[in-house]
């Protein structure tokens, strides 16, 4: 008995490796997915040769970036590797998700708001009221609210977005060789694969977290990062430029993220905060003056026509509404 | 080259639905709760009607790749906040709200995954030049198994072997 268990554990682990090779060799079809079930249904010691085996592939797929740049370094040898590869949805293949976003760039070209060592970022701007959505070539996705901009550029170290003023909510595809960093103002926001809404707007950086983790910093003048903060799921941090102080409670994350369904949800928030979102919805700017910019709202504002929005806000705050052509202006009522 | 499929999410989509009973099989012996596989299945379902582009040769097998990739991303995560929260919080972290904030960076974290990098390296160097190359060529740039052979001029069956015998030439190296 004991005699066999070595080679036996040897023969299992070169069946796991065997059908790792089959599954990923591109040729596999859903009847050796499920072949690969029954071997690992029979026996307990099959399914935890096989994770084992598994998450080193992984693994190394994690590292492929920097494997491939020791290993050239080491033998450069003649490289017949395409540097574009046609597309094949891979999904764990750093290579080709570096071809693509690298195809993305040259292809977006555009005049950036920030230079990157390769490739060049791609500007996305959105008028009052308008959203959109932006899928970008790791599988990531933007959505970019109302009057807002922002620019997205790709490099092999790290995904970058610049926001200028603006609210975007991002759901980051995991990839831990290359972060993906927002810098907003001085701010850095850092995660490796989550789901977040990040509102950057005079001088404030509101950062909502649905999933994952988040983390922020502030950068300093020579590039070094101080006041490092993680923000957890279903909680959100504040900060507001030229203030030490940082803000973090928790919160319903669906509130943060209402815009995208043409709502805003508030809890007991100042008038100017909600002006500020409002501002982002509707083509009309409104200006909220005075003591009224600090009354307190808590509600749900159904985003249907700018009119209509202003005079449920009077419904339920003392305010009168001032219309011009070209702006409203909200005063506290007298 | 073998089939093609336009890449519409409905086509995935109805593949999706059509298997969506083998995986949620298939993920709940992986990972050992019928709630955590239905979650999965859940979120492979966010995928396919995301933004999935390129020709798929072989929808079914692209599932449960889908899937296993998004088991094996949370895997590595709960791993790292293991790994983080025992190393990093308790030395270095203040807490603001009731919430704990971290102060530096994990210098632990990259220092160990610095090592490892290093000995993945070593062990790839310990390999034969043919067998090195065509693991650089199909794990590392992404090519498939007729692609490296292709590059390499072998059979396929040359390649299986190599990336058999690579890999487990490091499993004994990194993970005896």
């Amino acid at each position: 008995m004991t005699e066999d268990r070595p080679k036996r554990g040897e023969e299992r682990e070169e069946q796991a490796v065997a059908w790792l090779v089959r599954l990923n060799s591109g040729e596999a079809g859903a009847d050796d997915w499920r072949a690969l079930e029954d071997w690992l249904a029979a026996d307990p010691a099959n399914l935890a040769a096989y994770e084992r085996v598994e998450m080193l592939w992984a693994d190394l797929g994690d590292e492929a970036e920097d494997l491939r740049r020791s290993l050239d370094a080491a033998d450069p040898g003649p490289t017949v590797v395409p540097l574009v590869r046609p597309q094949r949805p891979a999904p764990r293949a750093p290579a080709l998700r570096w071809a693509a976003a690298a195809a993305l760039a040259i292809v977006a070209g555009g005049a950036g708001l920030f230079a990157y060592v390769h490739g060049r970022p791609t500007d996305y701007r959105t008028a009052p009221g308008q959203i959109q959505h932006i899928a970008l070539a790791d599988g990531s996705r933007i959505d970019l609210n109302g009057a807002s901009r922002l620019a997205v550029g790709f490099d092999r170290a790290a995904r970058r977005v610049k926001m200028d003023d603006a609210e975007a909510s991002f759901d980051v595809t995991k990839d831990p060789s290359r972060p993906f960093l927002i810098s907003a103002g001085a701010q850095r926001i850092r995660v490796v694969g989550t789901a977040f809404d990040v509102i950057h707007h005079g001088g404030e950086l509101v950062v909502t977290v649905r999933r994952g983790v988040v983390e922020v910093a502030r950068s300093g003048e020579g590039g070094q990062v101080s006041d490092v903060a993680r923000v957890p799921a279903g909680f959100q941090l504040v900060r507001r430029a030229g203030e030490a102080g940082t803000v973090i409670r928790a919160v319903d994350p669906d509130e943060a993220f209402a815009w995208r369904e043409g709502r805003l949800i508030y809890h007991d928030r100042s008038l100017a905060a909600v002006v500020g979102d409002l501002n982002r919805a509707f083509p009309v700017p409104i200006e909220v003056q005075g003591p009224a910019r600090d009354l307190r709202f808590s509600g749900v504002l159904v985003l249907d026509d700018e009119t209509a929005v202003i005079r449920r806000l009077q419904a339920f705050l003392p305010v009168d509404a001032h219309r011009s052509q070209d702006e409203i202006v909200l005063n506290s009522r007298p | 080259m073998g089939r093609s499929q336009e890449p519409e999410a409905s086509a995935l989509l109805a593949v999706y639905l059509e298997r969506r009973e083998d995986l949620r099989r298939y993920f709940t012996l992986r990972l050992g709760s019928a709630e955590a596989a239905e979650d999965l299945v859940q979120d492979i379902y966010f995928k396919v009607i995301g933004d999935i582009q390129g020709e798929i040769a072989n929808p079914a097998a692209f599932l449960y790749r889908l899937g296993s990739n998004l088991m094996l991303d949370r895997l590595k995560q709960q791993r790292r906040a293991l790994a983080r929260d025992r190393g990093w919080v308790d030395a270095r972290s203040t807490t603001l709200a009731g919430e704990e904030v971290a102060d530096a960076p994990p210098a632990d974290e990259a220092l160990a995954s610095r090592q490892r990098l290093e000995r993945m390296l070593t062990a790839l160097e310990e390999l034969t030049p043919a067998c090195r190359r065509a693991f650089r060529l199909h794990k590392l740039d992404g090519l498939s198994h007729a692609e490296t052979a292709a590059a390499m001029g072998v059979s396929k069956s040359t390649i299986e072997k190599h990336i058999s015998a690579a890999l487990k030439h490091l499993l004994k190296r990194l993970d005896p």
